[in-house]
């Protein structure tokens, strides 16, 4: 074979991937960012702002990708990419945020309005009078409960974590986890009730609404 | 097991996190106590609406397509 001129300890340019750069960046693609959607819907829930949610999610995936040699392969990436999420939201919103617990209803119906538009669909539900009530009814619903109860509805009941899981983000024992999420589940009952009573139990079609 | 007993452990029934011993205990409460009972059923109700009834959004398009361009670029 002829010799080729000495080509071999010329450093790679600096702007291209490395092979364990590459090797990262797949494994981050393929584990990471199909968990775009449920994030994007907590930080929703947390912030309230669609450009608030936006760069919350944006920040995480940041910091997710420089940190993603420390996520444990065979754990729920997930839970993790959660985790940091609500993390960076308290560092971010909660030191001069509004108050917990305290909802600001007409944020709630102007924000539901300003994205309404790009609603995915959902199945409905059979289960009695709880037919006549409507996406947005719900999500009032929810959004209306002290935000101690609605994270954990949220993260049980939406995202699917399990009690483990939800302990560790909301850093509280899992007998927290569990009683909260009876009072919360109370709780929303009772204001689900009340928006079916106000459109009426019986009614099929209920698509009158203000 | 009594109604306090079983309140307690109500939302893990719902969720299926109970150990054996307690889904045992907490089955065999609710057969015989209508109240119990009840609210089981109304908890159970309340978890498949959310689940079903919620508005999920979707992430916008410049998001998603910012968070794919960062995993493009080296740190």
């Amino acid at each position: 074979m002829p010799s080729s001129p000495n080509k071999k300890n010329v450093p790679e340019q600096e702007n291209t991937l490395s092979e364990k750069e590459k090797i990262k960046q797949q494994e981050f693609q393929e584990e990471a960012v199909e968990h775009i959607n449920a994030l994007y819907n907590y930080a929703l829930h947390l912030t309230m702002n669609p450009d608030d949610a936006h760069d919350l999610v944006q920040e995480t995936y940041l910091k997710a990708y420089k940190f993603f040699d420390s996520f444990e392969k065979g754990t729920n990436c997930k839970a993790w990419l959660f985790k940091i999420l609500k993390n960076n939201y308290i560092n971010k919103f909660r030191k001069n945020a509004r108050e917990p617990g305290k909802v600001d209803y007409d944020l709630i119906k102007d924000f539901y309005h300003t994205i309404k538009d790009t609603q995915s669909d959902n199945e409905d539900l059979n289960a009695g009078y709880f037919r006549s009530l409507m996406h947005d009814e719900v999500y009032q619903a929810l959004s209306s409960l002290p935000e101690e109860f609605k994270e954990v509805i949220q993260l049980c009941d939406i995202e699917g974590f399990t009690y483990e899981e939800i302990a560790n983000m909301v850093e509280s024992p899992i007998g927290t986890v569990r009683s909260r999420l009876y009072r919360g589940r109370k709780l929303l009952r009772s204001k689900l009730n009340d928006f079916a009573k106000k459109h009426g139990y019986n009614t099929d079609d209920e698509e009158t609404r203000e | 097991m009594n109604c306090t007993q079983a309140q307690a452990l109500m939302s893990a029934a719902v969720d299926g996190e109970l150990t054996l011993k307690e889904q045992k205990g907490f089955e065999k409460h609710i057969l015989t106590c209508s109240f119990c009972f009840n609210e089981f059923k109304e908890a159970q109700k309340t978890k498949s609406i959310i689940r079903e009834k919620i508005i999920r959004f979707k992430a916008p398009q410049s998001l998603v397509n910012s968070i794919l361009k960062l995993s493009d670029t080296p740190l």
